[in-house]
């Protein structure tokens, strides 16, 4: 109650009115935070340490181990689905990231047709996951238009991958999903880079022309370190999604995974869609969740901190 | 001040059209003798169910009684309708809900939610008679008129029948039989009859030319997450026609003790993996989803794409395990076409035959001599006729002297059907006091006057009325319907039960390969066939090879694994 008295002492009653309507305003979303996230992943949490009875385990982290180590208990190895995981994560945040800070910065420099390509860029970026999915899926079916261009190149017309298209045949599964991953990398933070870019001052550009900087020592020495902090927000993003992204792979195999394609994200998902329907025991997949949210989670923070020490604050 | 204004303009805008919407959504009055309605939007439309609201009305005019029917959905069913069912008659205003994908048991005592979430229907609905269209009872209890198959599906663990099974509905073939007809092919009865349709479509027949220069290939199928079941549920018809006794072992891991008692496989349950009746399967398993042989897409399509390549010529199919909803699935789109399909049951499995009948029995016959033998027998089993029927006409034309015991059997397997309509089942909310209302309603659903509007309005049979749909004008309505029509029909369904449910946290047939006919299809090269419309020179044997790999392979490991699920499920 002293507390009341306190605020009612400190402050005008049009604050007061002013304080509550804030706290009220945010009230819904602390508390869907506290329900949809706090309560949700605490019982995830207690979920991986309890067997079906609710007795305290430790089978389901053995589980865990077996799945990455052989297979686990419904024959699937993670240690494949894993490397595919890095895999695709490396070419997109090793390989094209680098590649779309050159491409967004060239394209905002105003070259040429800019206006074209950058609208060609953020396209696909504006379109949803599912959409995009889809068209890339019809593109490399057995009658698609990619499908067609590669057997011009030599593709055996009887494989899998001529007669059901790319996505179906262990020899062109994975590669086309890389090939997919790489061009959403490419076009994929186009829209933010470009905001940041915009932001840098032109002057900066015009004293270093004088100074006789080419158009590439303008972007490594001032544009890249101008944007550090969204590149530093991006890439941290990015280590987060170590594991978890699954690159819809769900979607690409029509929920299989299969033809060498699953990551870990779609086998997190896959191994509970498939719990469903059994007596809804989920506590292997929570399992596999806290193992990999405890090795994600040093590597979010040394990554972060890394980040943040390689930068210099950049006040344009 | 001015902001203020406007923003209170603004809310008020706001009111109002929501008012109005609101008003809109609730424009029927509810009223104590007026019950209120939920029906999922499933394969067999809705236009049966506003019939019924008609002639229910009618029938009871003079007391009043109404039906309103909320907008049906797909969504109206599985856990929503649980959720709503928790929430009760105060919050939904819901007295029935007419919907699919749940468990009788989820509102049984054992229900997530540690209360029973439903009505007792046994005093209100099955210890009754049906109630016809113009209000009179039938002669009959509808409990007499419900096939014992159904009776474990609409009750609880308890024993408690709180569901009410609204429509009976199979999987089984679908054929072209426009397609079929060019190539002079009649439907197959047994699973080689069905290969040898494969081969002959296949490598050319009756002058069409083999599938890669005529477009027409034997099969198609669904391997992606929409419609994979379909194939799922032929793989079980086969191994309960071959072994109705293992088939229930299979799903539980229980066996029965000296005294008659369940008990339970704790030490050896993956032994079920090795039994020859799942040998048996597979070799079927392997020939149909060989994928040389498939309509190219097979391995990568959606169901409704599957349905494309049965209904139209280019890289189309004859065959495709589908079930009897759907005709009404591609009516629109196929209008003129619905005559071209067909439906039958699943093909009987050839090795039945062969155990019945074949070397090392009393009727020592070859191999193709058997398949010949059981085809007659289950032609005759199709045509409805009795055993001692069955028994005389095959010693009549066939010369063989057939054992009742095995002439049972043949006519048991082919009445094995996967029922899909067992998921369909309707609730009434426990706390409505409009139960009487809405038991009576579900009293005119179960009568013979409904079952005959369903066949007509839903092209579907109801369990209470087991009877050749001759109105729809489609053979593949009139066709399906004589499977529920006859007298050896029974139902099976696969899902873990007993030890099994305990144990194991999925309904997979196989625990190392979740979808036979994915795996077989995606991985397999062992074929009799090449790929460009002919055949490559290898026996039958290719199968059965790879068939015994992949039951060695599963057994091998679900024994490994055995103390694991044992520990996982808290069960050591």
């Amino acid at each position: 109650m002293k507390i009341f008295q306190k605020i009612k002492k400190n402050y005008s009653k049009f604050e007061r009115r002013d304080f509550l309507f804030a706290y009220l305003l945010i009230l819904f979303p602390v508390a869907q935070f506290l329900v949809f996230w706090v309560f949700v992943n605490a019982s995830s949490i207690a979920l991986a340490f309890q067997d079906d009875f609710g007795k305290f385990t430790w089978n389901n982290f053995e589980a865990v181990k077996n799945a990455f180590v052989d297979q686990d208990l419904f024959g699937i190895n993670l240690k494949d689905s894993l490397v595919r995981s890095w895999i695709l994560w490396l070419v997109g945040e090793v390989i094209c990231f680098p590649i779309s800070l050159i491409t967004t910065y060239v394209l905002t420099r105003k070259i040429v047709g800019h206006y074209v390509f950058r609208i060609c860029y953020i396209i696909p970026s504006l379109m949803g996951a599912i959409i995009w999915t889809l068209l890339i899926k019809e593109m490399v079916r057995g009658e698609g238009p990619i499908t067609l261009l590669v057997k011009n190149f030599g593709l055996d017309p009887y494989s899998n991958a001529a007669t059901e298209g790319l996505l179906w045949d262990d020899a062109t599964a994975f590669f086309t999903i890389v090939s997919v991953r790489a061009v959403m990398g490419l076009v994929g933070n186009n829209a933010v880079l470009t905001g940041a870019y915009t932001r840098v001052p032109n002057e900066l550009f015009e004293s270093a022309e004088l100074d006789g900087a080419g158009f590439f020592t303008e972007m490594f020495k001032i544009a890249i370190p101008c944007i550090w902090p969204t590149i530093c927000t991006l890439l941290t993003f990015a280590l987060c999604s170590i594991f978890t992204c699954d690159y819809n792979v769900y979607l690409f195999t029509n929920g299989q995974g299969n033809f060498e394609t699953s990551t870990i994200g779609f086998q997190l998902f896959n191994l509970t869609y498939q719990l469903r329907e059994g007596n809804g025991s989920y506590g292997y997949p929570a399992a596999l969740g806290v193992t990999l949210t405890v090795i994600t989670l040093p590597v979010v923070l040394v990554g972060k901190a890394v980040l943040e020490r390689m930068s210099e604050n950049v006040e344009v | 001040m001015k902001k203020g204004k406007g923003l209170a303009l603004l809310l008020a805008a706001v009111s109002l059209t929501t008012c109005g919407f609101t008003a809109c959504n609730n424009s029927e009055p509810v009223d104590g003798n007026t019950i209120v309605v939920k029906c999922v939007e499933a394969g067999f439309g809705t236009d049966w169910l506003y019939e019924l609201k008609g002639k229910f009305e009618a029938v009871y005019a003079e007391e009043g009684y109404k039906v309103k029917i909320m907008t049906p959905s797909r969504q109206i069913s599985g856990d929503t309708v649980i959720r709503d069912l928790y929430l009760g008659h105060q919050q939904t205003q819901t007295d029935l809900y007419i919907t699919a994908d749940i468990k009788t048991e989820k509102v049984g005592v054992n229900s997530d939610y540690q209360k029973v979430l439903a009505a007792d229907l046994q005093e209100y609905v099955y210890s009754k008679p049906a109630i016809s269209y113009n209000g009179e009872e039938e002669d009959v209890l509808i409990s007499d008129k419900l096939s014992s198959d159904i009776v474990p599906f609409v009750t609880d663990s308890q024993g408690v029948m709180y569901g009410f099974n609204w429509v009976q509905s199979s999987g089984g073939l679908v054929v072209n039989t426009r397609k079929l007809a060019k190539y002079n092919l009649e439907i197959p009865k047994t699973t080689n009859e069905l290969f040898d349709c494969f081969d002959k479509i296949y490598c050319g027949y009756n002058g069409v030319a083999n599938s890669v220069k005529s477009g027409t290939y034997p099969m198609t199928y669904v391997t992606g997450t929409n419609g994979q079941g379909y194939t799922v549920c032929f793989l079980n018809t086969l191994m309960a026609q071959y072994d109705p006794e293992f088939y229930e072992q299979f799903w539980s891991f229980e066996t029965a003790g000296d005294n008659g008692e369940v008990v339970a496989m704790t030490d050896n349950g993956y032994d079920v993996f090795n039994d020859e009746t799942v040998l048996e399967m597979l070799k079927v398993a392997y020939r149909t989803f060989d994928k040389n042989i498939a309509a190219p897409g097979s391995i990568s399509q959606e169901l409704n794409q599957a349905q494309t390549k049965m209904m139209t010529d280019k890289n189309g199919a004859v065959f495709m395990l589908n079930g009897d909803w759907m005709l009404n699935e591609v009516k629109l789109t196929y209008e003129d076409e619905l005559g071209d399909i067909d439906f039958v049951n699943y093909p009987v499995i050839s090795a039945l035959g062969v155990k019945l009948f074949g070397a090392g029995t009393t009727y020592n016959k070859s191999e193709a001599e058997c398949d010949e033998l059981l085809s007659y027998i289950i032609d005759l089993v199709d045509a409805n006729k009795n055993i001692e029927d069955i028994i005389a006409d095959v010693k009549e034309n066939k010369g063989v002297d057939l054992a009742e015991a095995d002439a049972k059997e043949v006519a048991r397997a082919r009445g094995v059907s996967y029922s899909r309509g067992v998921e369909h089942i309707g609730f009434m909310t426990a706390d409505s006091p409009k139960k009487d209302i809405a038991a009576l309603f579900l009293r005119m659903m179960a009568s013979d006057d409904f079952g005959k509007s369903f066949s007509v309005l839903g092209n579907g049979s109801t369990p209470y009325y087991a009877q050749i749909n001759t109105t729809s004008g489609y053979k593949f309505v009139e066709n399906a319907s004589k499977i529920v029509a006859n007298q050896y029909f029974s139902l099976i369904s696969a899902a873990s039960q007993g030890y099994r449910k305990q144990l194991l946290k999925t309904n997979s047939i196989f625990m190392s390969q979740t979808h036979i006919p994915t795996y077989i299809s995606s991985n397999s090269t062992a074929s009799i066939y090449n790929r460009e419309g002919g055949k490559n020179g290898s026996g039958l044997e290719v199968y059965t090879t790879v068939a015994k790999s992949l039951q060695k392979a599963e057994h091998t490991f679900v024994k490994n694994n055995w103390s694991q699920y044992k520990k996982q499920a808290g069960l050591e």
